[in-house]
């Protein structure tokens, strides 16, 4: 059988399983809502010092803080999706039954997660068009450069998130590095504020960080309506940074299944 | 894959497991070269399972029967030893063995609960690479098998144990596997459902559906009621194999009669009498209508003694006592298995 259709057998059950709680989707609407306007009153008050638009490149902090908020949201849904759906399918008793099925563990997990992922997409742009109504600043980004730089950053967030799927196969805990990461991003990321007022030693920590360069070449794109050559420093460094990690994470996340395996943890939690 | 009629349906060989605790960060920093306790699930197993056949896996709470299982539907892989099911190795053809069985625990936890459980079934079908254009078709065929069929757009949360259980069967046959793996099948089911299931397993899925069911399990009655053959296991070791009449026969060393008599009866020098009393219940524990008026005498012959029972018959006509009843008694199976599974547990 085709991996389409198993692809399309997780998106289908998440999908159930999603409406299924039926107060979920006006909630997290609710949820937007409530936030975008806390950061909507913010902006307008920081919009009495003319002198702050220039240091975040021109744009008005509002636009800048819902895309930085959108990114950091989206690099914690994706990180934590494999580790936390590999958790909710051992503590549900649901991994031995689809560990039974003719299928690799590893296209398992990582199918089990297309439909956050698909999700978590579909949120974050519900976000930034809440928050284009909001009075923010955006524009529509030309499609290619776009497209281009979604799908790295998707790969980059997803090489983190399936090695702490790793860490909790193995490990059977709550993993260090989503933490680590979320933490290292809401302060170093640019997220909140520019990254050129930290100390020098952590500027350098913060230009590693695949948020920085994932919120940095959305603004441009969609804020200040730069093409690919403005957002090529930041969509080589994330195709970088991922072709770097996918494969190592991948390569221990292999290593953590079979050593759970050879241990007989696999299911345990 | 087309196999020889006599290929077994399960082998293995020398098959050991060990499983180790993991230690906490601060007992590794205290004692960093003490290794972590070790036990051991299974040593040595050497088991050949029949195409076609009910095998029993039987023994005690941590004889090793999961683990067994889990090693052969290949979620663990074992120490030493090899094994292969539907003649692919565990070790090197996961998939094709995963093709080739139907694991069913007694874990209620194994389905989406918020999904019906025609949604569960289907979303297994297509992980069990079931074609698209049939699934719809093998589902409502499975669920009328397992008679779920008016159930099946339910919420599986409002699923009784017995309902459970019985989709759980239904989807390890959505791919139509050989080989059946059954983990406790009946396992906190009541004695009506219990049975149920047991009957669906005998007729419909191993003698209508020609399957080959390993089952697990320390009900020894469910053993005895469905097994063709079955292998003791306690402490990871495979201590026998074979049919119950020959592990009863095996411990048989003498045959053993119950005799209510109108009168006492000497037959001392015709067999050692067990006991002698008053007769009053009978073997469902219902009271007899002689009760109280008769002696009730328990006899063993020695088993290989082959006039032993005529002589017994010769020293009661001859002692002029009514015969109200005469009755070989089987040795309960707890007794059974209480002493096959003893066997080597001091080793």
């Amino acid at each position: 059988m085709k991996p389409g259709a198993r692809l399309w057998a997780f998106l289908v059950r998440d999908f159930l399983q999603d409406i299924s709680y039926r107060t979920n989707f006006a909630m997290r609407i609710v949820g937007v809502l409530a936030s975008l306007t806390v950061w909507y009153f913010l902006g307008s008050f920081f919009a009495r010092f003319p002198q702050l638009a220039e240091s975040l490149g021109g744009m008005d902090y509002f636009s800048y803080s819902v895309v930085g908020i959108a990114f950091l949201r989206y690099l914690s849904a994706v990180n934590s999706t494999f580790a936390s759906k590999v958790r909710q399918e051992q503590v549900a008793g649901t991994l031995e039954a689809m560990l039974v099925t003719p299928n690799r563990s590893s296209t398992l997990v990582l199918m089990s997660s297309a439909y956050e992922m698909v999700s978590s997409t579909l949120w974050i742009l519900a976000w930034l068009f809440i928050g284009r109504l909001f009075g923010a600043t955006f524009h529509l980004p030309a499609l290619l450069p776009a497209a281009l730089l979604l799908f790295v950053v998707m790969a980059s967030f997803a090489s983190i998130g399936i090695m702490s799927a790793g860490m909790v196969i193995y490990f059977k805990r709550g993993d260090p590095v989503t933490w680590l990461l979320a933490s290292g991003s809401t302060l170093l990321g640019g997220i909140f504020f520019p990254i050129s007022i930290l100390p020098e030693g952590a500027q350098v920590l913060a230009r590693l960080m695949p948020i920085t360069h994932a919120v940095e070449g959305f603004r441009q794109l969609i804020v200040k309506s730069a093409d690919l050559a403005a957002i090529w420093p930041h969509l080589r460094y994330l195709t970088f940074f991922a072709a770097i990690l996918l494969p190592l994470s991948l390569g221990l996340f292999h290593l953590a299944l079979k050593r759970a395996r050879l241990e007989g943890t696999l299911v345990q939690y | 894959m087309t196999r020889p009629p006599h290929d077994p349906a399960v082998f293995t060989q020398g098959l050991s497991k060990t499983f180790g605790s993991r230690r906490k960060l601060a007992e590794i920093m205290r004692h960093p070269f003490t290794r972590s306790e070790r036990t051991v699930a299974l040593k040595g197993v050497d088991l050949e399972i029949r195409q076609g056949e009910i095998f029993g896996l039987l023994g005690p709470n941590g004889a090793g029967k999961t683990t067994l299982l889990k090693i052969l539907s290949s979620l663990v892989l074992p120490d030493t030893g090899q094994a292969r099911v539907n003649a692919y190795d565990i070790a090197t053809d996961e998939l094709d063995v995963r093709r080739s069985i139907g694991y069913v625990t007694s874990d209620e936890r194994s389905f989406y609960w918020r999904l019906s459980g025609r949604q569960n079934l289907i979303f297994f079908a297509r992980l069990f690479h079931v074609p698209p254009d049939i699934i719809t078709g093998r589902v409502d065929d499975l669920l009328g098998r397992v008679d779920l069929l008016a159930k099946g757009n339910e919420p599986f949360s409002a699923y009784s144990s017995g309902m459970k259980q019985r989709l759980a069967i239904g989807r390890a046959l959505l791919h139509d596997p050989p080989i059946l793996f059954l983990d406790e099948p009946t396992r906190s089911l009541d004695p009506v459902t219990a049975r149920h299931i047991r009957e669906f397993i005998r007729d419909r899925l191993a003698r209508d559906g020609g399957k080959t069911i390993l089952l697990a399990t320390h009900n020894l009655h469910e053993a005895a009621a469905l097994c063709h053959r079955m292998a003791i296991l306690n402490r990871g070791q495979v201590r026998r194999v074979g049919r119950l009449d020959q592990f009863q026969a095996l411990f048989a060393a003498h045959r053993t009669y119950r005799i209510d008599v109108d009168r006492e009866v000497d037959l001392q020098g015709a067999g050692r009498v067990v006991s002698t009393g008053p007769s009053g219940e009978d073997d469902d524990g219902r009271r007899q209508a002689h009760a109280g008026r008769e002696v009730r005498l328990v006899v063993e012959l020695d088993q290989d003694h082959d006039g032993a029972l005529s002589a017994l018959v010769a020293r009661l006509a001859a002692s002029g006592a009514r015969v109200l009843e005469f009755t070989r008694q089987e040795p309960p199976l707890e007794d059974l298995f209480d002493r096959l599974f003893s066997e080597g547990s001091t080793s």
